[in-house]
Protein backbone atom coordinates (compact mmCIF):
# COMPACT_ATOMS: atom_id res chain seq x y z
CA UNK A 1 0.00 0.00 0.00
CA UNK A 2 2.96 2.23 0.99
CA UNK A 3 4.58 1.47 -2.10
CA UNK A 4 1.20 2.38 -4.37
CA UNK A 5 1.54 5.48 -2.30
CA UNK A 6 4.84 7.23 -3.29
CA UNK A 7 4.36 5.74 -6.66
CA UNK A 8 1.25 8.04 -7.74
CA UNK A 9 2.83 11.03 -6.47
CA UNK A 10 5.87 10.77 -8.26
CA UNK A 11 6.72 13.49 -10.70
CA UNK A 12 8.82 13.17 -13.84
CA UNK A 13 11.93 13.96 -11.81
CA UNK A 14 15.22 14.26 -14.65
CA UNK A 15 12.75 16.99 -16.45
CA UNK A 16 12.06 18.90 -13.25
CA UNK A 17 16.02 19.04 -12.44
CA UNK A 18 16.47 20.63 -15.68
CA UNK A 19 13.51 23.35 -16.17
CA UNK A 20 14.99 23.97 -12.60
CA UNK A 21 18.06 25.40 -14.40
CA UNK A 22 16.97 26.97 -16.77
CA UNK A 23 14.69 29.14 -14.82
CA UNK A 24 17.85 29.56 -13.03
CA UNK A 25 18.93 30.95 -16.16
CA UNK A 26 16.42 33.07 -16.57
CA UNK A 27 16.12 34.32 -12.78
CA UNK A 28 19.56 35.67 -13.24
CA UNK A 29 19.68 36.36 -17.07
CA UNK A 30 19.76 40.06 -16.18
CA UNK A 31 23.07 39.95 -14.62
CA UNK A 32 24.08 37.62 -17.64
CA UNK A 33 22.95 40.69 -20.03
CA UNK A 34 24.65 43.46 -17.82
CA UNK A 35 28.15 41.77 -18.14
CA UNK A 36 27.93 42.11 -21.74
CA UNK A 37 27.19 45.24 -21.58
CA UNK A 38 30.03 45.80 -19.58
CA UNK A 39 32.10 43.73 -21.62
CA UNK A 40 31.54 45.32 -24.95
CA UNK A 41 31.78 49.03 -23.36
CA UNK A 42 34.92 48.68 -22.04
CA UNK A 43 36.69 47.32 -25.71
CA UNK A 44 34.41 49.90 -27.55
CA UNK A 45 32.97 52.70 -26.30
CA UNK A 46 35.75 55.36 -25.60
CA UNK A 47 35.72 56.42 -21.56
CA UNK A 48 33.18 53.73 -20.72
CA UNK A 49 35.71 51.62 -18.68
CA UNK A 50 37.01 54.47 -16.62
CA UNK A 51 36.69 54.42 -12.27
CA UNK A 52 34.88 57.37 -12.73
CA UNK A 53 32.45 56.68 -15.00
CA UNK A 54 31.72 53.75 -13.28
CA UNK A 55 31.39 56.11 -10.29
CA UNK A 56 29.33 58.14 -12.84
CA UNK A 57 26.96 54.91 -13.61
CA UNK A 58 26.28 54.02 -9.75
CA UNK A 59 25.40 57.70 -9.40
CA UNK A 60 22.81 58.03 -11.73
CA UNK A 61 21.27 54.50 -10.25
CA UNK A 62 21.14 55.86 -6.80
CA UNK A 63 17.88 57.56 -6.97
CA UNK A 64 15.92 55.60 -9.40
CA UNK A 65 17.72 52.48 -7.34
CA UNK A 66 15.61 53.68 -4.04
CA UNK A 67 12.65 54.18 -6.04
CA UNK A 68 12.59 50.89 -7.59
CA UNK A 69 12.90 49.57 -4.03
CA UNK A 70 9.65 50.60 -3.09
CA UNK A 71 8.12 49.83 -6.64
CA UNK A 72 9.28 46.18 -6.41
CA UNK A 73 7.92 45.46 -3.00
CA UNK A 74 4.38 46.80 -4.41
CA UNK A 75 5.16 44.93 -7.69
CA UNK A 76 5.60 41.54 -5.35
CA UNK A 77 2.21 42.40 -3.46
CA UNK A 78 0.89 42.21 -7.14
CA UNK A 79 0.30 45.93 -7.03
CA UNK A 80 2.18 48.74 -8.77
CA UNK A 81 2.45 52.50 -6.99
CA UNK A 82 2.03 55.13 -9.86
CA UNK A 83 2.53 58.19 -7.39
CA UNK A 84 6.53 57.93 -6.41
CA UNK A 85 7.52 60.56 -9.02
CA UNK A 86 4.87 62.87 -7.30
CA UNK A 87 5.62 61.63 -3.67
CA UNK A 88 9.25 62.63 -4.54
CA UNK A 89 8.38 66.25 -5.92
CA UNK A 90 5.95 66.68 -2.61
CA UNK A 91 8.16 65.91 -0.29
CA UNK A 92 10.86 67.83 -2.09
CA UNK A 93 9.19 71.10 -2.45
CA UNK A 94 7.43 70.80 1.12
CA UNK A 95 10.95 70.17 2.73
CA UNK A 96 12.70 73.20 0.64
CA UNK A 97 9.76 75.17 1.92
CA UNK A 98 10.55 73.94 5.83
CA UNK A 99 14.49 74.32 5.54
CA UNK A 100 14.03 77.99 3.77
CA UNK A 101 12.13 78.96 6.75
CA UNK A 102 14.90 78.18 9.23
CA UNK A 103 14.00 74.73 10.34
CA UNK A 104 17.26 72.91 11.68
CA UNK A 105 17.70 70.04 8.84
CA UNK A 106 17.46 66.92 11.01
CA UNK A 107 13.39 68.16 11.96
CA UNK A 108 13.30 69.02 8.01
CA UNK A 109 14.44 65.77 6.71
CA UNK A 110 12.11 63.77 9.42
CA UNK A 111 9.18 65.72 8.74
CA UNK A 112 9.85 64.54 5.06
CA UNK A 113 10.51 61.45 5.60
CA UNK A 114 7.07 60.98 8.21
CA UNK A 115 5.32 62.90 5.51
CA UNK A 116 6.32 60.01 2.90
CA UNK A 117 5.10 57.36 4.57
CA UNK A 118 1.83 59.26 5.80
CA UNK A 119 1.14 59.64 1.81
CA UNK A 120 1.67 55.56 1.02
CA UNK A 121 -0.34 55.21 3.93
CA UNK A 122 -3.58 56.97 2.03
CA UNK A 123 -1.82 54.69 -1.01
CA UNK A 124 -2.55 51.77 1.13
CA UNK A 125 -5.77 52.49 2.48
CA UNK A 126 -7.20 53.44 -0.80
CA UNK A 127 -6.44 50.40 -2.01
CA UNK A 128 -6.96 47.82 0.65
CA UNK A 129 -9.74 49.38 2.92
CA UNK A 130 -11.85 51.72 0.03
CA UNK A 131 -11.27 48.63 -2.42
CA UNK A 132 -10.43 50.59 -5.33
CA UNK A 133 -7.60 48.99 -7.49
CA UNK A 134 -3.95 49.75 -7.14
CA UNK A 135 -3.82 51.58 -11.01
CA UNK A 136 -6.90 54.21 -10.05
CA UNK A 137 -5.72 54.84 -6.78
CA UNK A 138 -2.00 55.50 -7.04
CA UNK A 139 -3.45 57.30 -10.37
CA UNK A 140 -5.47 59.65 -8.58
CA UNK A 141 -2.48 60.35 -5.99
CA UNK A 142 -0.10 60.56 -8.66
CA UNK A 143 -1.89 63.10 -9.94
CA UNK A 144 -3.02 64.84 -6.80
CA UNK A 145 0.51 65.64 -5.27
CA UNK A 146 1.99 66.63 -8.46
CA UNK A 147 -0.17 69.47 -8.72
CA UNK A 148 -0.60 70.15 -5.02
CA UNK A 149 3.37 70.77 -5.67
CA UNK A 150 2.80 72.65 -8.57
CA UNK A 151 0.50 74.68 -6.70
CA UNK A 152 2.14 75.43 -3.42
CA UNK A 153 5.36 76.78 -5.29
CA UNK A 154 3.55 78.19 -8.32
CA UNK A 155 5.45 76.01 -10.48
CA UNK A 156 8.89 78.06 -9.19
CA UNK A 157 11.71 75.98 -8.13
CA UNK A 158 13.87 76.75 -4.53
CA UNK A 159 16.71 77.52 -5.00
CA UNK A 160 19.89 77.46 -2.21
CA UNK A 161 18.84 75.25 0.15
CA UNK A 162 21.06 74.65 3.79
CA UNK A 163 24.37 72.87 3.66
CA UNK A 164 23.53 69.89 5.68
CA UNK A 165 20.17 69.28 4.13
CA UNK A 166 22.08 68.71 0.83
CA UNK A 167 24.70 66.59 2.18
CA UNK A 168 22.66 62.96 1.74
CA UNK A 169 22.19 64.03 -1.56
CA UNK A 170 25.86 65.71 -2.76
CA UNK A 171 28.24 64.66 0.51
CA UNK A 172 30.59 62.14 0.02
CA UNK A 173 32.81 59.95 2.80
CA UNK A 174 36.25 59.38 2.26
CA UNK A 175 35.46 60.42 -1.64
CA UNK A 176 32.97 57.93 -2.16
CA UNK A 177 29.44 59.33 -2.76
CA UNK A 178 26.85 59.34 0.61
CA UNK A 179 24.06 58.52 -1.99
CA UNK A 180 25.36 55.28 -3.50
CA UNK A 181 26.00 53.79 -0.31
CA UNK A 182 22.45 54.60 0.39
CA UNK A 183 21.34 52.83 -2.11
CA UNK A 184 23.53 49.75 -1.65
CA UNK A 185 22.78 49.88 2.04
CA UNK A 186 18.78 49.82 1.14
CA UNK A 187 19.25 47.28 -1.06
CA UNK A 188 21.19 44.54 1.41
CA UNK A 189 18.08 45.59 3.91
CA UNK A 190 15.18 45.36 1.90
CA UNK A 191 16.72 42.14 0.31
CA UNK A 192 17.38 40.62 3.72
CA UNK A 193 13.65 41.52 5.03
CA UNK A 194 12.44 39.94 1.86
CA UNK A 195 14.12 36.73 1.84
CA UNK A 196 14.63 36.02 5.36
CA UNK A 197 11.71 37.54 7.30
CA UNK A 198 8.10 36.18 7.81
CA UNK A 199 6.93 39.48 6.94
CA UNK A 200 9.21 39.39 3.16
CA UNK A 201 7.42 35.58 3.03
CA UNK A 202 4.49 36.95 3.40
CA UNK A 203 4.85 39.61 0.80
CA UNK A 204 5.29 36.78 -1.69
CA UNK A 205 2.54 34.72 -0.25
CA UNK A 206 -0.13 37.87 -0.98
CA UNK A 207 1.22 39.12 -3.97
CA UNK A 208 0.98 35.58 -5.45
CA UNK A 209 -2.15 34.64 -4.24
CA UNK A 210 -3.84 37.07 -2.45
CA UNK A 211 -7.12 34.28 -1.18
CA UNK A 212 -4.98 31.83 -0.38
CA UNK A 213 -2.60 34.23 1.60
CA UNK A 214 -5.91 35.11 3.73
CA UNK A 215 -7.34 31.95 3.98
CA UNK A 216 -4.14 30.69 5.32
CA UNK A 217 -4.75 33.68 8.15
CA UNK A 218 -1.91 36.17 6.88
CA UNK A 219 -3.32 39.78 7.37
CA UNK A 220 -2.99 41.06 3.75
CA UNK A 221 -4.45 44.26 4.24
CA UNK A 222 -1.53 45.07 6.78
CA UNK A 223 1.01 42.94 4.54
CA UNK A 224 0.53 45.65 1.39
CA UNK A 225 -0.57 48.81 3.60
CA UNK A 226 2.66 48.46 5.27
CA UNK A 227 4.52 47.99 1.59
CA UNK A 228 2.81 51.14 0.29
CA UNK A 229 3.86 53.21 3.62
CA UNK A 230 7.04 51.72 2.82
CA UNK A 231 7.16 52.98 -1.04
CA UNK A 232 6.01 56.35 0.08
CA UNK A 233 8.94 56.10 2.50
CA UNK A 234 11.47 55.25 0.01
CA UNK A 235 9.97 58.25 -2.39
CA UNK A 236 10.21 60.71 0.51
CA UNK A 237 13.77 59.35 1.00
CA UNK A 238 14.63 59.78 -2.99
CA UNK A 239 13.35 63.30 -2.71
CA UNK A 240 15.58 64.04 0.31
CA UNK A 241 18.52 63.03 -1.91
CA UNK A 242 17.46 64.65 -5.21
CA UNK A 243 16.61 68.21 -3.47
CA UNK A 244 20.33 67.74 -2.08
CA UNK A 245 22.03 66.47 -5.13
CA UNK A 246 20.72 69.42 -6.94
CA UNK A 247 20.71 72.06 -4.16
CA UNK A 248 17.25 72.82 -5.50
CA UNK A 249 13.52 71.72 -5.48
CA UNK A 250 11.00 71.70 -8.19
CA UNK A 251 7.24 70.49 -8.42
CA UNK A 252 8.42 69.24 -11.89
CA UNK A 253 11.06 66.98 -10.48
CA UNK A 254 10.59 63.10 -10.45
CA UNK A 255 8.55 63.09 -13.86
CA UNK A 256 10.21 59.97 -15.51
CA UNK A 257 10.77 58.33 -12.41
CA UNK A 258 7.49 56.27 -12.37
CA UNK A 259 8.18 54.56 -16.02
CA UNK A 260 12.04 54.68 -15.09
CA UNK A 261 11.44 52.83 -11.73
CA UNK A 262 8.62 50.48 -13.08
CA UNK A 263 10.77 49.30 -16.27
CA UNK A 264 14.03 48.84 -14.02
CA UNK A 265 12.01 46.48 -11.75
CA UNK A 266 10.14 44.33 -14.93
CA UNK A 267 13.25 44.78 -16.87
CA UNK A 268 15.09 42.79 -13.84
CA UNK A 269 12.35 40.18 -13.83
CA UNK A 270 10.17 40.99 -11.63
CA UNK A 271 6.82 40.08 -12.42
CA UNK A 272 3.71 42.75 -13.02
CA UNK A 273 1.66 39.98 -11.50
CA UNK A 274 3.11 39.66 -8.03
CA UNK A 275 4.65 36.95 -6.33
CA UNK A 276 8.00 36.48 -8.56
CA UNK A 277 11.08 38.07 -8.64
CA UNK A 278 13.82 40.21 -5.91
CA UNK A 279 15.20 42.89 -5.11
CA UNK A 280 19.00 41.39 -7.07
CA UNK A 281 16.88 41.28 -10.04
CA UNK A 282 15.46 44.66 -9.53
CA UNK A 283 19.00 46.31 -8.71
CA UNK A 284 20.50 44.59 -12.50
CA UNK A 285 17.34 46.15 -13.98
CA UNK A 286 18.51 49.38 -12.24
CA UNK A 287 21.96 49.34 -13.62
CA UNK A 288 21.13 48.14 -16.69
CA UNK A 289 19.40 50.94 -17.34
CA UNK A 290 21.95 53.10 -16.14
CA UNK A 291 24.85 51.30 -18.36
CA UNK A 292 22.87 51.53 -21.80
CA UNK A 293 21.69 55.34 -21.17
CA UNK A 294 25.20 56.27 -20.08
CA UNK A 295 26.62 54.18 -23.43
CA UNK A 296 24.38 56.08 -25.71
CA UNK A 297 25.16 59.46 -23.85
CA UNK A 298 29.29 58.42 -24.61
CA UNK A 299 28.51 57.79 -28.09
CA UNK A 300 26.22 60.86 -28.08
CA UNK A 301 23.38 59.51 -29.49
CA UNK A 302 20.38 61.58 -28.23
CA UNK A 303 18.75 60.87 -24.99
CA UNK A 304 15.30 60.54 -26.67
CA UNK A 305 16.53 56.88 -28.35
CA UNK A 306 17.00 55.86 -24.39
CA UNK A 307 13.60 55.48 -24.03
CA UNK A 308 12.91 53.33 -27.02
CA UNK A 309 16.00 51.06 -26.54
CA UNK A 310 14.38 50.71 -22.32
CA UNK A 311 10.69 49.93 -24.39
CA UNK A 312 12.82 46.82 -26.21
CA UNK A 313 13.87 45.57 -22.84
CA UNK A 314 10.88 45.69 -21.51
CA UNK A 315 9.49 43.91 -24.32
CA UNK A 316 11.93 40.97 -23.54
CA UNK A 317 11.67 40.82 -20.05
CA UNK A 318 8.19 40.50 -20.12
CA UNK A 319 8.83 37.80 -22.75
CA UNK A 320 10.80 35.69 -20.45
CA UNK A 321 8.46 35.79 -17.57
CA UNK A 322 5.41 34.71 -19.85
CA UNK A 323 8.48 31.81 -20.52
CA UNK A 324 9.57 31.44 -17.49
CA UNK A 325 5.59 30.67 -15.74
CA UNK A 326 5.59 28.00 -18.75
CA UNK A 327 8.09 26.33 -17.63
CA UNK A 328 7.32 26.17 -13.87
CA UNK A 329 3.91 24.48 -14.10
CA UNK A 330 3.11 21.19 -14.24
CA UNK A 331 1.99 19.52 -17.21
CA UNK B 1 -20.81 5.03 21.24
CA UNK B 2 -19.45 6.28 24.68
CA UNK B 3 -19.45 9.33 26.17
CA UNK B 4 -15.83 10.12 25.61
CA UNK B 5 -16.80 9.96 21.56
CA UNK B 6 -20.47 11.85 22.51
CA UNK B 7 -17.94 15.06 23.66
CA UNK B 8 -19.15 17.98 20.54
CA UNK B 9 -16.28 19.64 19.35
CA UNK B 10 -18.49 22.10 17.55
CA UNK B 11 -21.75 23.28 18.11
CA UNK B 12 -23.32 25.73 15.51
CA UNK B 13 -27.27 26.43 16.10
CA UNK B 14 -29.36 29.13 14.35
CA UNK B 15 -27.18 29.71 12.18
CA UNK B 16 -28.15 32.29 9.19
CA UNK B 17 -26.26 34.11 5.99
CA UNK B 18 -27.88 36.06 3.57
CA UNK B 19 -25.66 37.10 -0.10
CA UNK B 20 -27.73 40.08 -1.12
CA UNK B 21 -30.95 38.92 -1.71
CA UNK B 22 -29.99 35.47 -1.81
CA UNK B 23 -30.49 33.22 1.35
CA UNK B 24 -27.60 30.77 1.82
CA UNK B 25 -28.16 29.58 4.92
CA UNK B 26 -31.61 29.85 7.00
CA UNK B 27 -31.29 28.88 10.80
CA UNK B 28 -29.35 25.78 10.26
CA UNK B 29 -28.22 24.07 13.37
CA UNK B 30 -25.07 21.52 13.13
CA UNK B 31 -22.54 19.93 15.54
CA UNK B 32 -19.54 17.79 15.14
CA UNK B 33 -18.80 14.88 17.58
CA UNK B 34 -14.69 13.79 18.29
CA UNK B 35 -13.17 11.36 16.34
CA UNK B 36 -15.99 11.14 13.80
CA UNK B 37 -16.12 11.58 10.25
CA UNK B 38 -19.52 13.89 8.96
CA UNK B 39 -20.58 14.47 5.20
CA UNK B 40 -21.99 17.34 4.29
CA UNK B 41 -24.43 16.34 1.34
CA UNK B 42 -26.61 18.34 -0.57
CA UNK B 43 -27.31 19.99 -4.17
CA UNK B 44 -25.31 22.55 -5.83
CA UNK B 45 -26.61 25.67 -3.82
CA UNK B 46 -27.68 23.94 -0.66
CA UNK B 47 -25.99 25.77 1.32
CA UNK B 48 -23.15 23.32 2.48
CA UNK B 49 -20.26 25.43 1.61
CA UNK B 50 -21.49 28.58 3.03
CA UNK B 51 -21.50 27.00 6.69
CA UNK B 52 -17.95 25.78 6.44
CA UNK B 53 -16.38 29.03 5.05
CA UNK B 54 -18.61 30.34 8.19
CA UNK B 55 -17.18 27.22 10.64
CA UNK B 56 -13.77 28.26 9.37
CA UNK B 57 -14.20 31.86 9.45
CA UNK B 58 -14.05 33.36 6.02
CA UNK B 59 -17.03 35.06 6.90
CA UNK B 60 -19.26 35.81 9.79
CA UNK B 61 -22.96 34.78 9.82
CA UNK B 62 -25.61 37.37 10.05
CA UNK B 63 -26.80 35.56 12.75
CA UNK B 64 -26.87 32.33 15.43
CA UNK B 65 -24.41 31.43 17.33
CA UNK B 66 -20.68 28.88 17.34
CA UNK B 67 -20.00 26.84 20.59
CA UNK B 68 -16.16 25.33 20.34
CA UNK B 69 -15.94 22.81 23.44
CA UNK B 70 -18.95 24.26 25.07
CA UNK B 71 -17.45 27.81 25.01
CA UNK B 72 -18.71 30.67 22.55
CA UNK B 73 -17.15 31.66 19.97
CA UNK B 74 -16.84 34.55 17.61
CA UNK B 75 -14.65 34.00 14.50
CA UNK B 76 -13.40 37.29 12.41
CA UNK B 77 -11.01 35.80 10.57
CA UNK B 78 -9.93 32.19 9.11
CA UNK B 79 -6.81 32.89 11.84
CA UNK B 80 -9.59 32.81 15.07
CA UNK B 81 -10.59 29.78 13.74
CA UNK B 82 -7.25 28.31 13.43
CA UNK B 83 -6.25 29.32 16.68
CA UNK B 84 -8.66 26.88 18.15
CA UNK B 85 -7.62 24.15 15.88
CA UNK B 86 -9.97 24.39 13.06
CA UNK B 87 -8.28 23.90 9.96
CA UNK B 88 -9.89 23.93 6.26
CA UNK B 89 -8.72 22.67 2.78
CA UNK B 90 -11.23 24.53 0.75
CA UNK B 91 -12.51 22.96 -2.43
CA UNK B 92 -10.40 25.41 -4.97
CA UNK B 93 -6.87 24.36 -4.86
CA UNK B 94 -5.88 27.83 -6.16
CA UNK B 95 -7.68 29.71 -3.30
CA UNK B 96 -5.43 27.95 -0.92
CA UNK B 97 -2.29 27.13 -2.66
CA UNK B 98 0.59 29.80 -4.04
CA UNK B 99 1.91 28.35 -7.44
CA UNK B 100 4.81 30.45 -7.87
CA UNK B 101 6.23 30.00 -4.20
CA UNK B 102 7.83 26.75 -3.15
CA UNK B 103 6.37 23.82 -1.41
CA UNK B 104 8.01 24.66 2.06
CA UNK B 105 6.70 28.21 1.74
CA UNK B 106 3.15 26.75 0.93
CA UNK B 107 3.94 24.39 3.93
CA UNK B 108 4.40 26.65 6.30
CA UNK B 109 2.00 29.74 4.91
CA UNK B 110 1.25 32.14 7.80
CA UNK B 111 2.78 30.47 10.51
CA UNK B 112 6.48 30.37 9.22
CA UNK B 113 8.73 29.43 12.18
CA UNK B 114 10.93 31.83 13.10
CA UNK B 115 14.51 31.98 15.48
CA UNK B 116 15.66 35.13 16.78
CA UNK B 117 19.12 36.28 15.92
CA UNK B 118 20.88 39.87 17.66
CA UNK B 119 16.97 40.66 18.72
CA UNK B 120 15.62 40.13 15.28
CA UNK B 121 13.27 37.48 13.75
CA UNK B 122 14.51 35.68 10.97
CA UNK B 123 13.12 32.93 8.91
CA UNK B 124 14.35 29.51 10.40
CA UNK B 125 14.42 27.92 6.87
CA UNK B 126 16.50 24.78 7.47
CA UNK B 127 13.66 23.18 10.22
CA UNK B 128 11.05 24.90 7.42
CA UNK B 129 12.75 22.50 5.23
CA UNK B 130 13.39 19.53 7.75
CA UNK B 131 9.80 19.15 9.21
CA UNK B 132 8.44 20.07 5.23
CA UNK B 133 9.94 16.73 4.49
CA UNK B 134 9.25 15.06 7.88
CA UNK B 135 5.61 15.67 7.07
CA UNK B 136 5.27 14.63 3.37
CA UNK B 137 7.10 11.58 4.27
CA UNK B 138 5.29 10.76 7.17
CA UNK B 139 2.11 10.81 4.76
CA UNK B 140 3.80 8.93 2.38
CA UNK B 141 3.11 12.11 -0.36
CA UNK B 142 6.18 11.85 -2.54
CA UNK B 143 7.18 15.63 -3.52
CA UNK B 144 10.95 15.51 -4.55
CA UNK B 145 12.17 18.79 -3.74
CA UNK B 146 10.55 20.70 -0.65
CA UNK B 147 12.38 23.78 -2.76
CA UNK B 148 10.21 23.33 -5.63
CA UNK B 149 7.38 25.15 -6.71
CA UNK B 150 3.92 24.31 -6.15
CA UNK B 151 3.15 25.28 -10.19
CA UNK B 152 5.01 22.30 -10.55
CA UNK B 153 2.71 19.68 -8.80
CA UNK B 154 0.32 17.39 -10.51
CA UNK B 155 -3.13 17.48 -8.69
CA UNK B 156 -3.05 14.93 -6.55
CA UNK B 157 0.12 16.54 -5.14
CA UNK B 158 -1.21 19.54 -4.55
CA UNK B 159 -4.24 17.87 -3.03
CA UNK B 160 -2.15 16.05 -0.66
CA UNK B 161 0.58 19.11 0.04
CA UNK B 162 -2.99 20.75 1.03
CA UNK B 163 -4.20 18.27 3.44
CA UNK B 164 -0.61 17.83 5.05
CA UNK B 165 -0.66 21.62 5.75
CA UNK B 166 -3.75 21.60 7.08
CA UNK B 167 -2.81 18.66 9.64
CA UNK B 168 0.63 19.29 10.21
CA UNK B 169 0.05 21.10 13.81
CA UNK B 170 -2.51 21.65 15.90
CA UNK B 171 -5.70 20.50 14.59
CA UNK B 172 -8.97 19.72 16.15
CA UNK B 173 -11.38 19.59 13.71
CA UNK B 174 -10.71 19.34 9.81
CA UNK B 175 -12.39 20.76 7.20
CA UNK B 176 -12.68 19.08 3.32
CA UNK B 177 -14.45 21.04 0.58
CA UNK B 178 -14.68 18.68 -1.83
CA UNK B 179 -11.54 17.13 -1.65
CA UNK B 180 -12.05 14.11 -4.38
CA UNK B 181 -13.56 16.56 -6.93
CA UNK B 182 -10.74 17.33 -9.35
CA UNK B 183 -9.00 14.28 -8.76
CA UNK B 184 -8.74 11.04 -10.67
CA UNK B 185 -10.29 7.71 -9.44
CA UNK B 186 -6.80 6.43 -7.73
CA UNK B 187 -6.09 9.15 -6.43
CA UNK B 188 -9.69 10.04 -4.63
CA UNK B 189 -8.96 6.48 -2.70
CA UNK B 190 -5.68 7.23 -1.75
CA UNK B 191 -6.77 10.64 -0.47
CA UNK B 192 -10.13 8.89 1.24
CA UNK B 193 -7.56 6.30 2.83
CA UNK B 194 -5.37 8.84 4.14
CA UNK B 195 -8.33 11.25 5.66
CA UNK B 196 -9.95 7.97 7.17
CA UNK B 197 -6.44 7.30 8.36
CA UNK B 198 -6.31 10.70 9.99
CA UNK B 199 -9.36 10.18 12.00
CA UNK B 200 -8.05 6.59 13.03
CA UNK B 201 -4.33 7.69 13.97
CA UNK B 202 -5.20 11.13 14.86
CA UNK B 203 -8.41 11.17 16.70
CA UNK B 204 -9.64 14.12 15.10
CA UNK B 205 -13.03 15.35 13.32
CA UNK B 206 -13.13 15.99 9.96
CA UNK B 207 -16.31 17.23 8.01
CA UNK B 208 -16.25 16.12 4.23
CA UNK B 209 -18.56 17.44 1.66
CA UNK B 210 -18.63 15.85 -1.09
CA UNK B 211 -21.45 15.08 -3.99
CA UNK B 212 -20.09 11.44 -4.04
CA UNK B 213 -22.83 9.25 -2.11
CA UNK B 214 -20.52 6.40 -3.35
CA UNK B 215 -17.47 8.27 -1.64
CA UNK B 216 -19.49 9.71 1.80
CA UNK B 217 -20.74 5.93 2.34
CA UNK B 218 -17.24 4.80 2.06
CA UNK B 219 -15.58 7.29 4.52
CA UNK B 220 -18.53 8.91 6.84
CA UNK B 221 -19.98 8.02 10.28
CA UNK B 222 -23.11 10.59 10.16
CA UNK B 223 -24.50 12.06 7.13
CA UNK B 224 -25.97 15.47 6.98
CA UNK B 225 -28.32 16.39 4.13
CA UNK B 226 -29.01 19.95 3.16
CA UNK B 227 -31.80 21.12 0.85
CA UNK B 228 -32.15 25.01 -0.39
CA UNK B 229 -30.26 26.43 2.74
CA UNK B 230 -31.66 24.14 5.45
CA UNK B 231 -30.62 21.00 7.25
CA UNK B 232 -33.42 18.46 5.81
CA UNK B 233 -31.78 15.48 7.77
CA UNK B 234 -29.41 13.66 9.90
CA UNK B 235 -28.84 10.27 9.61
CA UNK B 236 -25.91 7.52 11.15
CA UNK B 237 -24.09 5.78 7.53
CA UNK B 238 -24.92 2.42 9.32
CA UNK B 239 -28.88 3.51 9.65
CA UNK B 240 -29.88 4.83 6.38
CA UNK B 241 -29.66 3.80 2.72
CA UNK B 242 -28.59 5.70 -0.34
CA UNK B 243 -32.09 6.04 -2.03
CA UNK B 244 -33.11 7.80 1.41
CA UNK B 245 -30.02 10.49 1.47
CA UNK B 246 -31.02 11.18 -2.69
CA UNK B 247 -34.59 11.35 -1.47
CA UNK B 248 -33.73 13.54 0.89
CA UNK B 249 -31.44 15.81 -1.21
CA UNK B 250 -33.84 16.30 -3.91
CA UNK B 251 -36.91 16.35 -1.68
CA UNK B 252 -39.18 13.96 -2.86
CA UNK B 253 -41.59 12.35 -0.80
CA UNK B 254 -41.59 9.06 0.49
CA UNK B 255 -39.12 10.15 3.46
CA UNK B 256 -42.13 11.48 4.95
CA UNK B 257 -43.52 7.77 5.03
CA UNK B 258 -40.33 6.64 6.51
CA UNK B 259 -38.93 8.72 8.85
CA UNK B 260 -41.10 11.37 9.02
CA UNK B 261 -38.85 13.85 8.32
CA UNK B 262 -40.59 17.25 6.98
CA UNK B 263 -38.65 18.28 3.63
CA UNK B 264 -41.90 20.42 2.13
Amino acid sequence: MEKEFSNLYEAKDDHLYRRRKIVLLIDWFIWIVIGIFILLGSMFVPGFGSIANFRNVLLHSSILGILTIGETLTLLTGNFDLSIGSVLAFVGVVGALIAKVGVPSIITIIIMIFLGAGMGFLNGLLIRKVKLNAFIATLITMLGWRRAAMGIVEGRTIWNLPKDLCFLGSGDIGGFPVQIIIMLGLFVFFHIVLTQTKFGRHIYISGDNQQAAYNAGIDVDKVVILVFVLSGTLSAFSGLLMVGRLDAASPTFGSDSLFEAMSAGIIGGVSLQGGVGNLLMALGGVILLSVISNMLNLYGVSPYWATTVRAILLLIAVLLDLLKRRLTRYE
Amino acid sequence: MNDEENVKVVEMIGISKKFGEVIALRSVDFCVYKNEIVALVGDNGAGKSTLVKILSGVFPPDSGKIFFMGKEVTFRSPRDAMKLGIRTVHQKMEEILALNQTVTSNMFMGEEKTKKWLGFNFLDKKFMMRETQRVLSEMKINIPLPQQLVGGLSGGQRQALAIARAIRQNVRVLILDEPTSALGVRESRQVLKLIKDLRDSRGISIVIISHDLEEVFNVADRIVVFRKGQKVGEKFVSSVSKDEIVAMIVGADIISENGGMDVG
